[in-house]
């Protein structure tokens, strides 16, 4: 898997935006089937970083209902990496 | 605020204006604080996106934003400072809205061009003399005459049966014209005649028509003549079914004084001629006058040498197109009918706007070099002058005219009068009728050369 494969998006939301703030934590969703280590190494190469930690969980689909048929949305992983403290990633880039 | 007007060429001006940030800034928390509140990004609650988000995402497009309304705002005070006359918006070249930075910006507008007039007075000018042809009159005579007819039923005459020419009669038509349906009441038909006629060769068809038809029915079939018919329909057959209503005589008073008395213009003939001959003869030395007034606009323009505004021209090309437009609307037609189009149309015109549009400067500049103003008073006597031919009331008219803004086209007309009267006034004019057409181009231009010796 390439890098950009592995990374599929950075995930922003007032929870991420605070752990970018407080910790120099940047979440992002993975591919389902990459590891931690395989995340690690895509954020160093994509962004060049140093990754001081990596944890991952897997966020279960929500229950959606389409008429009476019950269904549910895809699981996707998310990964939390933790930078070195002297490293940044600007996740906005200039638009 | 600082600000500062440079001209960079006859017609355009660059302002340059920097504004310190302390009076930017608040501006532009105050943006930033809204758009906080009405900002709405998926992963964040309404109004808890984080600033410095805000800034990554928003941030450029609302300095851009902000330039734009500074711009807007400065410009106006700038230019009343400076007094200078913006005929266009101003276009921005260069802005810039950094943190902490004053905001500057430069921005190019077009202004009218600066005319000093000289050499405007003493010009030489040719005015031809009213003519008035004894054949125009004739024609007017004639005209007056035609208004005059009247039908009259038929006289009693015995052994007359046919209908013949100086005939009218009145017809009900209903039938084809080849695919084509044709039906319309109350047909004039005038016999021996062919203007104006319902269907080219329904006249002559009624040529013969026996007179105790009247009040019948018939059946008739004839092709229209091929040189007066629509190519489309040409060769075509008519089958008519005609209602003959009536028939009525024409009659077409004899030019005596009788004659005259009737038009309620003159007493006798020959009183009635000069009169239509003075009306010629005025209208013939309002266009003499007219061209007079061209030929001095021409001289004047050739002396005082500018450019105009781009955008003045253009704008008197665009509504001149549009003007054009209308009335060829009015008649159901488009460019397209004329074979010509929109851009086509305007860059014919195009020599003719720059000559009004320079026309109207430099009139302008001599107006304001020579003090030629117009008050209230001559606008409302004109105005009366106006209610009165067209019959309206005059504070009504006056009214309806200030909304449309007529009322300064009005004043600007009155004004470009008088500039005119003063120019000719102080112009040499020399009465001669215009050249022959032919070959006597040269000898004009020596004419010309010869009045600047003189002046």
């Amino acid at each position: 898997m390439t890098p950009h494969q592995i990374l599929v998006r950075p995930v922003v939301t007032e929870k991420s935006t605070d752990l970018m703030a407080e910790n120099n934590q940047y979440v992002f969703q993975v591919a389902k089937n990459a590891n931690k280590i395989e995340v690690r190494k895509a954020v160093e190469m994509v962004f060049g970083v140093r990754v001081s930690d990596v944890r991952t969980q897997v966020v279960r689909g929500d229950v959606r209902r389409v008429g009476q048929n019950y269904g549910r949305k895809a699981a996707w992983k998310k990964a939390i990496v933790t930078l070195h403290p002297e490293d940044t990633i600007d996740l906005y880039g200039e638009e | 605020m600082e600000s500062s007007i440079e001209r960079i060429s006859p017609v355009e001006c660059r302002v340059k204006v920097e504004i310190p940030w302390s009076d930017v800034s608040g501006r532009l928390t105050d943006k930033m604080r809204d758009l906080r509140r009405r900002a709405r990004l998926p992963g964040f609650r309404a109004g808890k996106v984080p600033p410095q988000v805000l800034e990554k995402r928003f941030g450029k497009g609302v300095r851009e934003e902000l330039a734009g309304e500074l711009v807007q705002e400065t410009f106006q005070t700038v230019i009343t400072e400076h007094e200078a006359q913006p005929l266009t918006q101003p276009v921005v070249e260069e802005s810039s809205l950094e943190k902490e930075q004053p905001f500057r910006y430069q921005a190019r507008f077009e202004v009218r061009p600066e005319i000093e007039p000289k050499d405007y007075t003493g010009v030489e000018v040719r005015r031809r003399p009213a003519v008035v042809e004894d054949s125009q009159v004739d024609a007017q005579l004639e005209e007056r005459r035609k208004k005059l007819i009247e039908l009259r039923p038929l006289p009693e005459e015995p052994g007359r049966e046919k209908t013949q020419a100086g005939d009218v009669w009145t017809v009900d038509v209903e039938g084809t014209l080849g695919e084509q349906r044709v039906s319309r009441k109350d047909v004039r038909a005038d016999i021996g005649e062919t203007e104006g006629e319902f269907l080219p060769g329904l006249n002559a068809a009624l040529e013969n028509l026996e007179l105790s038809e009247v009040g019948s029915i018939k059946q008739i079939s004839f092709t229209p003549p091929e040189d007066r018919i629509r190519a489309e329909l040409r060769g075509q057959e008519a089958k008519l079914e005609l209602g003959l209503r009536e028939v009525r005589v024409k009659y077409v008073p004899e030019l005596d004084d009788e004659f005259a008395k009737d038009t309620g213009d003159a007493e006798t003939l020959d009183e009635l001629k000069a009169k239509i001959a003075e009306d010629l003869r005025k209208a013939d030395a309002e266009t003499a006058e007219r061209e007079a007034r061209r030929r001095l606009l021409e001289s004047l323009l050739e002396a005082n040498e500018f450019e105009p505004a781009p955008s003045m021209v253009a704008r008197e090309v665009s509504a001149q197109v549009e003007q054009t437009k209308r009335q060829l609307a009015q008649q159901g037609m488009r460019l397209e009918h004329m074979g010509t189009n929109d851009q086509q149309y305007a860059a014919r015109i195009r020599p003719e706007a720059l000559f009004n549009v320079k026309a109207f400067l430099l009139l302008d500049a001599i107006g304001k070099k020579e003090n030629i103003e117009v008050s209230d008073e001559d606008v409302q006597a004109r105005l009366v002058e106006m209610a009165e031919e067209s019959g309206q009331n005059v504070d009504r008219m006056k009214a309806s005219m200030e909304k449309s803004g007529q009322l300064l086209m009005i004043q600007a007309g009155l004004r470009e009068e008088r500039i005119f009267d003063f120019l000719m006034e102080k112009a040499v004019v020399t009465e001669a009728p215009d050249p022959e057409p032919e070959g006597h181009d040269h000898e004009h231009g020596h004419e010309h050369d010869h009045s600047h010796d003189h002046g």
